[in-house]
C-alpha cells in the first residue's frame, strides 16, 4: 500500500483515538486509526462518506445499526504468522447508517477506506454526525471549522 | 530500514503488544520480526516530550508528515521550519527523509501546530521488542504514559 500522507490535514485526534491519513487522492483517502485501550464511541455517521474498515490489530468491536455485530472477542487469537486472526478482514460502513466502536484492553488499530461523495476529504473524525466522544473531540471539530473559514 | 522499504513497506502488525499510547502520541507496530520492528507514531499538535533514552535500542526515524523537530543529546531542537513545504504531489517535503538516528542516547521530540507522524525502525539489541514508549528511561510524558508503561523497567 502506498504510504504518502498528505501535507494538508494529515492528523486528527479525539479523547481516545488518533488518525493519520496514509493516502489521499481526490475524493478518496485511507485513514489509519489508533485507539486507546477501553475506548468507546457513541453511535454516529459520517455524512456523505462511504467507508470500509480493515482490521489491523488489537481488540475492536465494530457495530453497525441493523447489522449482525458478532462478538469479536471470539477471534482474539494470533495467526501462525503472528498477526491477529482478523488482520485484513473488512467491514462496510454505508453512508447514513450509524456505527460505533468498543475497544478492548489491548487498544485497537484499523484502516478506514473512504469515498467522500460531495466534498474534498479531511477526516471522518470531524465529518461527524452524532454525540461527540468527549471534549477533545469537540475542540478538534471546532478547530477544523475555524481553519476552513480562514 | 532499506529491507522494509524494498519489500514494499509491509504492514502486518503483531498480535502481541501492537499498540501503545501516551498523552502526546499513539504508536502502532507496523511490522515485527525477531528483534527488529517498525513503529508508526502519530503525534498530537503543540506537544513536546521530555528528554529520554531507549537503552540498547538502535533506531532510525523517518519523517512522514506534519511539523516535527528532534533534539539529540546535549543539543537543541533542530529547526526544520524551513522545510514546512508541500511537494507537487501533495506530500510533505520531508516525507521519507531519515531525520534522526539513535543508539540509546538521550533525545526529545517537539510537535508543531499541525501534529505529525513518523516511523521508527528499531533494533532491540538485548531483548525482544515491545515499544520504545514502554522501553523509556527518563521523565515520562504524562499520566497516560505512566499507565501504559506500568511497572516496565527499561534498565532491567
Amino acid at each position: 500500500m502506498p504510504l504518502k500522507p498528505p501535507f494538508k490535514n494529515p492528523v486528527f485526534h479525539t479523547d481516545n483515538a488518533m488518525s493519520l491519513c496514509l493516502y489521499r487522492k481526490e475524493r478518496f483517502q485511507v485513514e489509519l486509526y489508533i485507539t486507546e485501550a477501553g475506548a468507546t464511541s457513541p453511535p454516529h455517521t459520517h455524512p456523505g462518506v462511504e467507508s470500509a474498515f480493515v482490521y489491523l490489530a488489537g481488540n475492536i468491536q465494530f457495530n453497525l445499526e441493523g447489522g449482525a455485530n458478532p462478538d469479536a472477542s471470539q477471534w482474539q487469537h494470533a495467526r501462525a504468522d503472528g498477526a491477529h486472526m482478523l488482520f485484513g478482514k473488512t467491514v462496510s460502513s454505508p453512508d447514513g447508517i450509524p456505527h460505533w466502536l468498543k475497544i478492548g484492553p489491548e487498544g485497537g488499530a484499523f484502516l478506514s477506506f473512504e469515498h467522500w461523495k460531495d466534498k474534498d476529504p479531511s477526516s471522518v473524525t470531524v465529518n461527524w454526525d452524532g454525540e461527540y466522544v468527549g471534549q477533545e473531540h469537540v475542540k478538534t471539530v471546532a478547530a477544523n471549522e475555524i481553519a476552513k473559514l480562514s | 530500514m532499506s529491507w522494509w522499504l524494498k519489500a514494499g513497506r509491509p504492514i502486518r502488525p503483531p498480535f502481541v503488544s501492537p499498540i501503545h499510547t501516551t498523552d502526546i502520541a499513539y504508536a502502532l507496530c507496523l511490522y515485527r520480526e525477531g528483534r527488529y520492528q517498525v513503529e508508526l507514531y502519530v503525534c498530537k499538535a503543540n506537544t513536546e516530550s521530555p528528554r529520554h533514552k531507549h537503552p540498547n535500542v538502535e533506531s532510525i526515524s523517518m519523517y512522514l508528515t506534519g511539523n516535527l523537530s528532534f533534539a539529540k543529546e546535549g543539543e537543541d531542537f533542530v529547526d526544520l521550519s524551513k522545510f514546512q513545504i508541500e511537494k507537487n504531489d501533495g506530500t510533505h517535503f520531508l516525507l521519507g527523509r531519515s531525520v534522526e538516528s539513535n543508539n540509546g542516547k538521550e533525545h526529545a521530540l517537539r510537535v508543531g501546530p499541525e501534529g505529525g507522524a513518523f516511523l521508527i525502525f528499531e533494533h532491540w539489541k538485548d531483548r525482544d521488542p515491545s515499544s520504545v514508549t514502554m522501553h523509556w528511561d527518563g521523565e515520562l510524558v504524562g499520566d497516560k504514559h505512566a499507565v501504559t508503561k506500568g511497572d516496565y523497567v527499561a534498565n532491567s
